[in-house]
């Protein structure tokens, strides 16, 4: 094998076609990274929001919380059934909620989008990941004020601490912010269930009911009577499997982000191609020195080839290191199950980071194959006749 | 007289004779050139296709302009309540033409989701609302008369081999009752419209026997205006007319409703911005180190070239127009692969691609292909200076 | 007619180290065949040093690439260090050049981006030593060479007679039997080509290498035991001494 501190060195001395290689290929890698950045933020954000314990129990036909509607004496129902577990204090863990819909300007000039107002009760919280108040407080029941997460706060106008948010002609105070590790709970406003039914005068109305089963038997039996309850009419669908449904909003970014992947790999590859074909046009003499002193073509090969990967290799790098400062920058998209706003922040994870890699490894092996191929072609006679 | 057509000619004879030389250079390393232009080729082509993607959007709010509709929805969105009553309001007053609810059903196909819009409204009024679609006078007779019949975008039903008479069962996921419909006619629209019209009666009397939610509900209501110059004037009339109520409405044109679905996607334009100007930076590193790499070899050349008389200015020319020959044959190239690729999304998914290439061509063609060539010129400004201040001296000794 | 006279030449003990039997060589290049060697016969004796002469493009480089392994003939048999080189195939060529053959250029062809003692080192990695005897091997080389002081140079911070002493320690590190030099001074100054012809004599007397150098210079070719003169693809005698 050609000792690979032979291809650093010339990656080394050519530095500035080098350069001008990897800062190119990396932007290209920064690209791609930073697009399935997003859509792995928003995939996280779903999958964290699914609990495997929890039931989601809707009106049988509908497929969103935001499309269902479930009566109070059900609801009540519902809560007394066998094999929902309890918290400290022995209450079931079960939550009714009622949730809609506004449409409401962004900050900015970011146009009107739809953002989901939630109105639930103390138990509610416990059954969101690690819910907690960030700043501010928690709402009082009775006196219309909404809380909601610092992000929301930032993209949305009237939602920062101490504005007022109008829903249905009545004015509710913002008094505190929360987290819920980054679930999708961090993109909606949540207020009194109470006061949130009174202001949009359906002082009864339930959408949906939140409920943690005790173990995974439990939850297979609840499953399976709320399903076939012939007088309630219900559906339960267990968490995960609702938020993975929503995920259909991350398909289309995802596509997008294959087909950027896709072209811009393209593009490297053949500038990748150049710079290696460049390389081994003007080292003739010396792959036929190479060769025979008794290297074989196969070595040749790999040594070409391996030059051309750490070209790219050193472009991913620089292109994944490029998107680290982005990780945690927050920003949002419609949720086309909900018709809603979802945000989350882009997460640059080891699988992301590998794609970035591998991306650039590909562009380094196609890239380099043709000109390495060159490089092994030429008889080594006439290899060492060149200028 | 003579003497300005001889400088004419003169200076024509030049441009050809630069044009050649750049001609010759291009096509010196035939290897080198064609990679590099591919690799624009490539990068300007997903440029195309972000581009052409907002360019759509853009279409689809003028295509909306045309027609002058106006939308009314609930000031609380999609979730309100816009009471059915309403629109017999609308439909009186000044200035209105023809109105008609219009409920979104957004219904399951088979076990497909999603795979055409249904939308719930007046047979009577719909084709005087969309008064530039056409429907066979008999066949919309026949849809008056059935109560769960429907009509259908001519190119759905002929994708999906639909006749008169096809039952179309649609489960509903927003509504509690499922509809069990009947095609009675298709209907022909200037644009691929993916849709499927129904009687909101149906609807609404299922829900009603079902006590579900969402009965009495219009959805939103589209109306058009006698005037063009009218819809601003007529939205306020309608959402004066409705403020004090139970249900204030908000109004608005259709190519403003349009607008808020593109709104919706939230900061995509952003990052196709931040995308281009990553491509385009990438894209002129290539070209500089292409072009840096022909010079080098090219030095003696040069000096040569100096050494008989070329001026610096002619050698920076011919550079620079070599790099912009480049990048400009890999922007047309990538536009073109890029322009099919559109054409190609539009020929599978029309609902979500509405539009043709053709119907989408703008000025931001014209703006991609300043931007290839101008790659051309920031990619081959440090090689064309280098190349032009290099001393005779220098340049021919550099080769020995 | 020189079959015999040449097989005279080579009345070394036993076994020829090189043997080459009725060796035609064509090239060819489009539709047009160009023969550049035509019925050549030689044998080299372990331990000999041969002088290649003879006007450019007699094809003196074809022959010694053919006795190298660089390349194959298009007839008859070239039998070197006991390999039929003219049955072997690319990769048993390799390996065959990897064990037996020191090349020295007249162009050096050393690797700029590697420093004297990795140059020297290279062949090295294509044999089953550890890293310390291959450290010791270039060692060695380089003392030979006397350039023991330069082995972190880079090939473009030495001289011409620099660069090729490092070229004979790279074609002698690895103890092969049989040493090519195409031209090894034809770029030299004469000092320097005179101190190469010496290291190429102590190798060959020394160390016992076997020695095929093309060269023009009659000078260099005197040091040799034999010289040979290349005419139109056959071999012409001239002994000397
Ligand atoms: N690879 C090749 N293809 C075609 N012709 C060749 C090739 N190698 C050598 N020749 C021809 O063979 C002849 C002898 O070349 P060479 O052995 O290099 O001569 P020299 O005696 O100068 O070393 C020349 O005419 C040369 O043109
Ligand atoms: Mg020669």
């Amino acid at each position: 094998m050609i000792p690979a501190k032979y291809n650093v060195r010339n990656l080394r001395v050519r530095w500035v076609t080098t350069l001008m290689t990897v800062v190119s290929t990396g932007l290209v890698v920064w690209a791609t990274v930073l697009t399935f950045g997003l859509v792995e933020g928003l995939e996280h954000a779903l999958r964290i929001s699914g609990e495997p314990l929890d039931l989601i129990v809707l009106r049988k036909g509908t497929t969103e919380e935001t499309s269902s509607s479930i009566e109070q004496n059900v609801a009540k129902e519902i809560s007394n059934l066998e094999g929902i577990a309890t918290d400290a204090t022995g209450q079931p863990l079960c939550s009714s909620e009622f949730v809609t819909i506004l449409t409401k300007p962004r900050r900015g000039d970011g146009g009107t989008t739809n953002l989901i107002v939630r109105g639930l009760q103390e138990m509610g919280r416990a059954m969101r990941p690690s819910f907690k108040i960030v700043r501010g407080r928690d709402v009082k029941p009775g006196v219309n004020e909404v809380i909601t997460s610092e992000r929301m706060a930032e993209r949305f106008q009237n939602l920062a601490l101490g504005e007022k948010l109008e829903i249905n002609k009545v004015l509710f105070e913002v008094v505190g912010y929360f987290e819920a590790a980054g679930s999708s709970a961090e993109s909606e406003v949540w207020t009194d269930l109470r006061d949130l039914t009174g202001a949009r005068r359906t002082p009864e109305a339930l959408s949906c009911v939140n409920l943690r089963c005790r173990d995974e038997a439990a939850k297979s039996t609840l499953l399976k009577r709320l399903r076939e309850d012939e007088q309630f009419k219900l559906d339960a669908i267990d968490e995960p499997a609702y938020f993975e449904r929503q995920m259909n909003a991350a398909v289309a970014i995802k596509y997008a982000g294959i087909a950027i992947a896709l072209f811009l790999t393209m593009g490297a590859m053949f500038a990748a191609a150049n710079t290696m074909y460049a390389a081994v046009a003007s080292r003739g003499r010396e792959i036929g020195a190479l060769r025979a002193i008794g290297f074989s073509r196969r070595s040749i090969l790999f040594s070409f080839l391996l030059e051309s990967v750490m070209l790219c290799l050193l472009g991913g790098a620089l292109g994944c290191l490029g998107t680290l400062p982005l990780n945690g920058f927050s920003t949002g998209t419609a949720n086309w199950a909900t018709f809603s706003e979802i945000t989350f922040a882009f997460r640059f994870g080891p699988t992301v980071l590998m794609q970035g890699v591998l991306m650039a490894v590909a562009m380094g092996l196609v890239g380099g194959l043709f000109p390495a191929l060159r490089a092994v072609r030429m008889p080594i006679i006439q290899a060492l006749r060149e200028t | 007289m003579t003497s300005l057509a001889n400088e004419k000619t003169k200076a024509t004879k030049l441009i050809m004779h630069i044009l050649f030389y750049i001609w010759r250079n291009l096509t010196r390393n035939k290897l080198r050139s064609m990679l590099t232009i591919l690799s624009v080729g490539f990068s300007l082509a997903l440029m195309t296709v972000l581009h052409g993607y907002q360019a759509m959007q853009a279409s689809w709010g003028k295509e909306a302009e045309k027609y002058q509709r106006l939308v009314v929805m609930s000031t609380q969105g999609f979730s309100g309540q816009v009471p059915i009553a309403h629109v017999d309001r609308v439909r009186g007053m000044d200035g209105v033409e023809a109105a008609t609810p219009y409920a979104w059903f957004g219904g399951k196909y088979k076990d497909e989701e999603m795979a055409f819009a249904q939308f719930g409204c007046d047979p009577a009024a719909v084709f005087n609302v969309w008064d530039e679609f056409k429907i066979d006078s008999q066949q919309l007779e026949e849809w008056k008369r059935t109560r769960n019949g429907c009509v259908v975008d001519r190119r759905l039903a002929e994708k999906r081999g639909w006749k008169v008479g096809e039952r179309i069962p649609l489960q509903g996921t927003f509504y509690s009752f499922n509809l069990d419909l009947v095609m009675c006619g298709t209907f022909d629209s200037p644009k691929t419209n993916d849709s499927v019209w129904f009687n909101w009666l149906y609807l609404d009397e299922g829900l009603q026997a079902m006590k579900a939610r969402g009965a009495g509900n219009a959805g939103t209501i589209f109306a058009r205006t006698q005037k063009a110059d009218e819809l601003a004037k007529v939205a306020k009339a309608i959402d004066d007319r409705f403020a004090s109520s139970e249900n204030p409405t908000r109004t608005q044109t259709e190519a403003a409703f349009a607008q808020m679905f593109v709104d919706m996607l939230g900061n995509v334009r952003v990052f196709i911005l931040i995308i281009g100007v990553a491509v385009v930076f990438s894209l002129s590193l290539v070209t500089a180190s292409a072009m840096a790499m022909s010079t080098r070899e090219r030095t003696t050349e040069v000096a040569v070239l100096k050494a008989i008389g070329f001026s610096r200015r002619r050698v920076l020319v011919t550079i620079l127009g070599e790099a912009c020959a480049i990048t400009l044959i890999g922007g047309l190239m990538g536009i073109t692969i890029g322009g099919s690729f559109l054409e190609l999304l539009h020929v599978v998914s029309s609902q979500f691609f509405p539009f043709s290439f053709r119907e989408m061509l703008g000025t931001w063609i014209v703006n991609l292909i300043f931007v290839s060539a101008a790659i051309g010129l920031v990619g081959g400004i440090v090689p064309a200076t280098r190349a032009a201040q290099l001393t005779v001296i220098d340049g021919l000794r550099r080769v020995v | 007619m020189g079959r015999k006279t040449l097989a005279d030449i080579n009345s070394g003990n036993g076994e020829p180290l090189i043997s080459i039997r009725d060796v035609c060589k064509e090239f060819r290049r489009d539709a047009i065949t160009i023969p550049v060697l035509q019925g050549i016969n030689l044998e080299v004796a372990p331990g000999g040093y041969l002088a290649l002469m003879g006007p450019s493009g007699s094809g003196k480089s074809t022959l010694l690439n053919l006795v190298a392994g660089l390349d194959r003939p298009t007839s008859g048999t070239v039998t070197v260090c006991g390999q039929s080189l003219e049955r072997s195939s690319e990769s048993q060529l390799a390996k065959w050049r990897s064990q037996h053959v020191g090349f020295i250029f007249q162009l050096y062809n050393l690797i700029p981006v590697l420093t004297a003692f990795e140059n020297v080192e290279l062949p090295l990695t294509l044999t089953s030593l550890s890293r310390r005897e291959r450290r010791e091997h270039v060692e060695a080389a380089l003392q030979v060479v006397g350039l023991n002081d330069r082995s972190h140079h880079y090939p473009r911070q030495l001289s011409g007679g620099q660069e090729q002493r490092v070229s004979i320690a790279r074609a002698i590190a690895t103890d092969p039997t049989l040493i090519v030099a195409d031209e090894p001074t034809g770029d030299l100054d004469a000092k320097s080509a005179a101190e190469i012809l010496d290291l190429m004599e102590r190798l060959n007397r020394d160390f016992h290498k076997t020695i095929i150098m093309v060269t023009h210079d009659p000078d260099a070719a005197a040091r040799a035991h034999q010289t040979l003169h290349l005419q139109k693809g056959v071999l012409v005698e001239k002994t000397h001494e």
